[in-house]
């Protein structure tokens, strides 16, 4: 192992007191979700799809930061009620999408794998994500609730 | 369950998986590094928005694996597999739950606890920065139909205990052929040593009279084996000569903390292209 301990503490020291030069080393990044995937009405037995390029409907992530980040997502399967009852989502290989504020088009990638995002200083990069809500011809009424995890991480790491 | 008319219900499904709200918390750094002699580090969390956020912190395990086509996953667990060399379980936080006000800044200490005895090496973990917003999820109501959706946004920062004189090293297996649109570069890393391999892949295409045509580089993180694929493009059609690539794996990687990360030299190499 390089290094030694004495310059570890030191390190240690200078994230207390000055937490911006840490964030120089690995770059820092924030994430702020900015607008909420909505389906709208359904109709029972009918998929209703939300696209990537549906700009009221989608959903919407903004990427703050400098240089290269990885996100992932943890998806549900379906929102579901305490007593049991569940309505299927599902998301396919092109339900996520990275938009650059600077214009552009969506790229879309799949949000079952890793995708590598390239940040940059002097703008806001966007993830977006679109999904499918598969209502049963007998869903039922009741309290549904899903989450989705978005995790980011330091690339190669 | 409430029972409600099928109408009442499906106009009440209104999804909003992810909460339109302006929150946002920063965290460095992106990795951290302790050891038996240097047990505890800081994270600092930022919050950048304009309200209160409730942050937990847990940890788990997982690092990046790949398929056949050199796609990436990371899956992180609460617990890890039999055999993985794993310090989530003896990872602790100082606070472990917080609230930060807009502005606010936290320093969270995180400290290993190692069992007594431990064999040398390195033992891998992550600390999830877990963030809610302060408010409560999004809550659609239309007669008894209740929904209540909410979004978590997770920082996973890579821990990495050390025990012991660490080093590293990397086997590379490559190969290439050409595409409609370039040549495609494939390396299968295989990680010597008792650490990870953190660093970097670069790989440039030659043709025979030593131009270089394209290049491309990515950094990776080789916990035991790792395929990485790139397309090398030309802006121009591939003459229809020869061609290399020559690439090299090295532990070049500013983005990383200076103290902590074992370094190695670099493996280089050419690959003539099929």
């Amino acid at each position: 192992m390089r290094g030694t301990l004495q310059r570890g503490a030191l390190a240690a020291l200078l994230f207390v007191w000055s937490p911006t030069m840490a964030a120089a080393h690995a770059q820092a990044v924030t994430v702020s979700p900015v607008q909420g995937l909505s389906f709208g009405l359904l109709l029972p037995g009918t998929p209703e799809t939300v696209s990537l390029d549906d700009v009221a409907r989608r959903g919407v992530v903004a990427l703050a930061g400098g240089g290269p980040l990885d996100v992932s997502f943890v998806l549900p399967s379906a929102l579901a009620t305490p007593e049991g009852g569940s309505l299927p989502l599902s998301f396919s290989t092109m339900s996520a999408g990275v938009l650059q504020s600077s214009g552009g088009s969506v790229v879309p990638f799949n949000p079952q794998q890793l995708q590598r995002v390239q940040l940059a200083t002097d703008r806001v990069t966007h993830l977006v994500l679109g999904a499918t809500a598969q209502p049963a011809s007998t869903q039922r009424a009741g309290h549904y609730t899903a989450r989705i995890i978005v995790i980011v991480s330091q690339p190669g790491t | 369950m409430h029972l409600v008319s099928r109408p009442s219900f499906l106009a009440a499904i209104a999804l909003a998986l992810l909460a339109p709200a302006a929150r946002a918390v920063t965290v460095s750094p992106t990795a951290l590094y302790l050891s038996a002699r240097n047990p505890s580090a800081l994270l600092t969390l930022i919050n950048t928005s304009s309200r209160a956020e409730e942050i937990e912190i847990a940890f788990g395990f997982g690092y990046p694996t790949s398929d056949s086509s050199g796609t990436l996953a990371v899956v992180i667990t609460d617990s890890a597999a039999t055999g993985e060399p794993s310090a989530a379980n003896w990872l602790r936080a100082f606070p472990r739950r917080l609230v930060l006000q807009p502005g606010q800044r936290q320093v969270v200490r995180v400290t290993v606890v190692a069992p007594a005895g431990l064999a040398d090496g390195e033992y891998w973990g992550r600390v999830l920065v877990k963030s809610r917003g302060g408010e409560p999820p999004i809550e659609q109501t239309q007669g008894q139909v209740h929904m209540q959706l909410s979004l978590e946004t997770t920082f996973a920062t890579a821990v990495f205990f050390q025990k012991g004189t660490m080093h590293t090293g990397i086997a590379a297996t490559t190969s290439a052929h050409r595409e409609r649109d370039g040549v495609q570069f494939t390396v299968d890393l295989h990680r010597e040593g008792n650490a990870v391999f953190l660093g970097r892949v670069r790989a440039e295409l030659y043709d025979s009279a030593d131009h270089r045509l394209a290049e491309a580089e990515d950094v990776v993180a080789v916990y035991r084996d790792l395929r990485r694929r790139f397309v090398l493009r030309s802006g121009s059609p591939l003459p229809d000569g020869p061609l290399e690539v020559r690439y090299v794996v090295d532990t070049e990687r500013p983005d990383l903390p200076s103290v902590g990360p074992v370094r190695t030299e670099p493996t280089n190499g050419t690959v003539a292209v099929r």
